[in-house]
């Protein structure tokens, strides 16, 4: 199976500051890859290489073969990219967005109904997209990016800003694409969404990965082995799995009956992020 | 370049402008001051009869044309000091018509024929008897201009008329066509360029296969397509179809361009709607001033710092060609001139835009 993203040493430097500093990974083709890090870590900045809006200080990527830089031409046809803020013609309507997409790609306009339908909006087809909601607006961006039937779909933080609901409607799309063998690239702050969409993931601070792995493996690297007991009198207390003082206390505690509850407590992707940038997601 | 990249963005362009309320309100801004200021101008003899002097000393198939007309009342009198005395105190103007002026036209000569106007008469009546005057004495060939029209005012005191004589509705008409594709070319198109930008929308277009160079030609040809529309609109609006028209369009598309290229420059430096707002009103300001001062004895200083806008040349031009006395001999170093600042105002935008090139 060919890799459907290829990068080697790739780095942008703006104003002396290097905002995205020697990426080198790759991405297997039909796979959900995620790239996480909290907001300035060079995550949007990745995409903008990679789809080839941007021109590397360093480095090279070549996107399902072709090179970012030299065969951008080529390269456009094949990529889909939803962008991280809603940037479509609010006044025309939505079948109107999808049609003018559809002529600038060749894509046979008969494609744009079909579209409209799998994402739910084909009753709302007509309408100027100012009258949309957010949730209604991302899933017509998805749909666009989505027409010319690309090879790999980028995804800039698609969720942000969405109610529960409606996010939890995008991950379902997304995964629908996985499924049908669609390579998808995102970047998210989210650590439960990449946890759930994602087969591996980077985390990106200070534009530098600095792990990349499955969430499972990344978990079992990164996490500590622990389990949290509720005791009769409601205390709480966490035991680790690889301390023996830890489990003798915890056997005599079951002995005596007073554990009410226990739980597996596995670290968050969130934690591991955490324990190695010294930073959270949010920041 | 693509070609069907740019036709596809100048179409969602062309339709998507209009929806703009901004933007509409920009392109049909001199439609509209047009329509007022022919309404303000509006005197006694307009739209009613006309009463015209004329002096015919060799009877000519264009006073037979003008006696056969319903809203002109002719007086016809038996020399040419009869007729600016009888202009003065009855008519709102007068012709003198050369001796044997059939014979001249026939022979594909150019005749001079003297126009005299009563000013006080007002401008709406003044206007209407010099369109009257342009489509009768055009209509006696079809072609060319037949004969060489002067004006003379003859409110204005002796030896000064001809000079005093000023043409109001060809003043207004062109300083209309020239805010025309001033607004659209340095407002409508750094609007069109700028909104991308703003809404982001730009950077889809710059994913798709269309790249800076379709967006900006794109961009291009909508300005164009409303300019020349708006201009064609004012034109038969203000003086039906008449003058010289392959030179008329030649200096409308020339100068279309130039605002056009003039607009792209300003979008690819402005950023917010606020900052073309902002610069598009001193551009148009300095663009636009040739055709106000058209009219005005200018200060020499004045003159020669006019001549550094290439609008000045625009504005010679319309100004002779919409009167029909134009011809390319005698505009072809202002065309030149013209053609000369679209070349070096579209440079200055590929320029530009390889610079914004990621």
């Amino acid at each position: 199976m060919m890799n459907a993203v290829e990068t080697e040493n790739l780095t942008r430097v703006f104003n002396g500051l290097h905002a995205v500093d020697g990426l080198t990974f790759t991405v297997r083709e039909g796979e959900v890859f995620g790239l996480l890090g909290p907001n300035g870590a060079g995550k949007t900045t990745t995409i903008r290489m990679l789809t080839g809006q941007l021109r590397p200080t360093a480095g090279r990527a070549r996107v399902v073969g072709y090179d970012v830089v030299s065969e951008r031409d080529h390269l456009k046809p094949q990529i889909g990219v939803v962008f991280e803020y809603q940037n479509l013609y609010e006044r025309m309507s939505g079948r109107e967005n999808l049609a003018f997409s559809a002529r600038l790609y060749g894509t046979e306009v008969d494609r744009v109904d079909e579209i409209l339908e799998q994402v739910e909006l084909g009753k709302r087809a007509g309408d100027p997209v100012r009258h949309y909601s957010n949730g209604m607006k991302q899933r017509l961006l998805i749909a666009r990016s989505l027409l010319h039937r690309p090879r790999i779909l980028f995804l800039d933080e698609p969720t942000k800003g969405l109610d529960p609901t409606v996010a939890r409607q995008i991950r379902r799309l997304v995964l629908d694409l996985a499924d049908q063998g669609v390579t998808v690239f995102l970047t998210t702050h989210y650590m439960e969404e990449a946890d759930q969409l994602c087969r591996r993931v980077a985390f990106l601070d200070e534009g530098r990965i600095v792990a990349l792995d499955t969430p499972q493996r990344l978990k079992v690297t990164y996490g500590q082995r622990h389990v949290k007991a509720t005791l009769d009198d409601e205390e709480c207390l966490t035991f680790s799995l690889d301390d023996p003082n830890d489990g003798r206390r915890l056997g005599e505690l079951a002995a005596a009956g007073r554990i009410v509850t226990l739980h597996s407590a596995e670290a968050t992707l969130e934690e591991i992020f955490i324990r190695l940038t010294g930073k959270g997601l949010a920041e | 370049m693509n070609w069907r990249v740019i036709l596809i963005v100048a179409r969602k362009d062309i339709i998507d402008a209009v929806k703009n309320l901004y933007i509409l309100f920009g392109l049909v801004l001199p439609i509209g001051m047009s329509l007022l200021l022919r309404l303000m101008f509006a005197g006694p003899d307009d739209p009613g009869t006309l009463t015209v002097v004329v002096y015919d000393p060799t009877g000519s198939r264009l006073v037979t044309e003008l006696r056969a007309l319903p809203q002109v009342h002719l007086l016809e009198v038996d020399s040419a000091q009869q007729l600016t005395a009888e202009v003065e105190k009855n008519a709102v103007g007068g012709l003198a018509l050369p001796v044997n002026l059939d014979a001249a036209v026939d022979a594909g000569e150019q005749a001079e024929i003297t126009v005299y106007l009563n000013h006080r008469r007002g401008g709406g009546g003044i206007a209407a008897f010099q369109r009257l005057v342009e489509q009768q004495v055009w209509a006696m060939t079809g072609q060319a201009m037949p004969a060489h029209i002067v004006w003379a005012d003859v409110t204005a005191p002796p030896g000064l008329q001809a000079e005093s004589a000023f043409r109001m509705d060809l003043f207004l008409l062109t300083m209309f066509l020239v805010m025309a594709l001033a607004m659209t070319g340095a407002f409508v198109v750094p609007l069109l360029l700028v909104e991308e930008k703003e809404k982001h929308t730009l950077e889809f277009l710059l994913i798709s296969p269309a790249g800076p160079a379709e967006v900006v030609a794109g961009k291009a040809l909508t300005g164009l397509v409303y300019s020349l529309l708006i201009a064609g609109i004012l034109i038969a609006l203000n003086q039906g179809w008449v003058g010289d028209w392959p030179v008329t369009l030649l200096a409308l598309l020339l100068g279309a361009l130039f605002m056009v290229a003039v607009g792209l420059l300003m979008g690819s430096v402005c950023r917010t709607t606020m900052h073309v707002n902002t610069w598009s009103s001193i551009v148009m300001l300095v663009l636009m001033a040739p055709s106000w001062l058209i009219a005005l004895q200018m200060p020499t200083a004045l003159e020669t710092a006019l001549r550094l806008i290439p609008t000045h040349y625009l504005v010679k031009v319309l100004k002779l060609a919409l009167t029909g006395d134009a011809s390319l001999v005698q505009v072809w170093g202002d065309l030149a001139l013209l053609l000369g600042s679209v070349v070096l105002a579209f440079a200055a935008v590929v320029w530009a835009l390889r610079r914004e090139d990621r």
